[in-house]
């Protein structure tokens, strides 16, 4: 098949399946890729049970939802991260993004991927996830 | 030849795009919503007019129909790497194009089992990939294209309005079932199927 698939010019319900069928990872990845993917996601209806904010090093959103954790590190350049501990990071650099989903009372998937950041803040991360998992607050 | 679905023996006439005809049996037609709607109880006097598909398209959808006939029922999703041999050679075989068409009518005919396994088939597409790389697989639309599809919505809203047409006209020629019950089947399709295209149209 051809590496670019039009997905949304099929019928809204069938793009609404196709988003219904994935991972809650690539869903949650896909959120990010424009307001369109944005607004679909954010119609899942998430259940999301907790979301909380490590302000020390590294500086990383945990959102947590039945059996799986997922982790959004902000990361600016490696000197930096040498004084991590002092670290203020409003538009980081990088994103790193860990899901892990628990199974038999270990953890035995995992996924990760990391991208290079473009203009969004840590605020606009923040902002992003708690309007696509429907939560009005950060627990902790 | 066709007649009310009663055993799978009976076959029903579907009239394609081109105007060509073939028959489907029954039992492969009934894993079609939409056709369950319109006629399984009515039966269809004439071909079946799903004209907003060509014939390679409808041929490849009732084959994977005649295919699953003796399958269980549906049940929900089934993941990919649970498809049969033959499931993937279906999918396989065909292109792009086809593929695209096969939603399409698989949607338009209200098929579960298909129209599930295409969507978790372009769900896998984008498995393991980060955004960056998922912005590749998922060409997003231009202005233009999106303006195209909502013509194709209004056109599969018009051609839906068509196949209810026909229910209904072949609902007045049936003289066996009761009036009523007939009626009130025809006008339920009829709504259902102009509520799904017009909510549609409206996202």
């Amino acid at each position: 098949m051809a590496p670019g698939f039009p997905l949304f010019l099929l019928p809204d319900n069938v793009v609404k399946s196709v988003f219904q069928s994935m991972e809650v990872v690539e869903q949650m990845l896909l959120s990010m890729v424009s307001m369109r993917t944005k607004k679909i996601v954010c119609s899942l209806n998430f259940p999301s049970r907790k979301i909380s904010l490590g302000t020390c090093a590294p500086c990383e959103l945990e959102i947590r939802f039945y059996s799986i954790i997922i982790n959004v590190v902000f990361e600016k350049s490696e000197k930096e991260d040498a004084e991590r501990e002092l670290l203020e990071i409003v538009r980081p650099e990088r994103v790193r993004f860990n899901a892990a989903r628990k199974v038999n009372y270990g953890i035995v998937e995992s996924v990760s991927c990391q991208w290079e950041n473009g203009t969004f803040k840590v605020r606009d991360y923040i902002d992003h996830f708690m309007e696509i998992l429907n939560h009005d607050k950060i627990d902790e | 030849m066709t007649s009310p679905a009663s055993s799978s023996e009976v076959k029903y006439l579907i009239e394609s795009s081109e105007g060509n005809t073939f028959d489907v049996s029954g039992a492969a037609l009934r894993q079609s919503n939409t056709f369950n709607a319109m006629f399984l109880n009515i039966g269809a006097d004439g071909p079946i007019p799903f004209t907003d598909y060509n014939e390679a398209t409808l041929k490849k959808v009732f084959e994977y129909c005649e295919h699953s006939v003796n399958e269980e029922n549906y049940s929900g999703p089934k993941h990919q790497d649970d498809l049969s041999k033959w499931d993937l050679n279906f999918f396989n075989e065909m292109d792009q194009k086809m593929f695209i068409d096969v939603i399409n009518a698989s949607n338009f005919l209200d098929i579960e089992r298909l129209t599930s396994y295409c969507c978790e088939r372009i769900a896998r597409m984008l498995r393991g990939k980060n955004t960056q790389e998922m912005i590749k697989v998922i060409t997003l639309p231009t202005a233009e294209e999106l303006e195209a599809k909502q013509k194709v919505e209004e056109k599969k809203a018009a051609a839906a309005k068509k196949v209810a047409e026909k229910a209904a006209e072949t609902a007045e020629k049936t003289e066996t079932l009761e009036e009523l019950p007939v009626q009130q089947l025809v006008q339920t399709t009829r709504n259902k199927l102009t509520r799904k295209y017009l909510s549609f149209s409206n996202e």
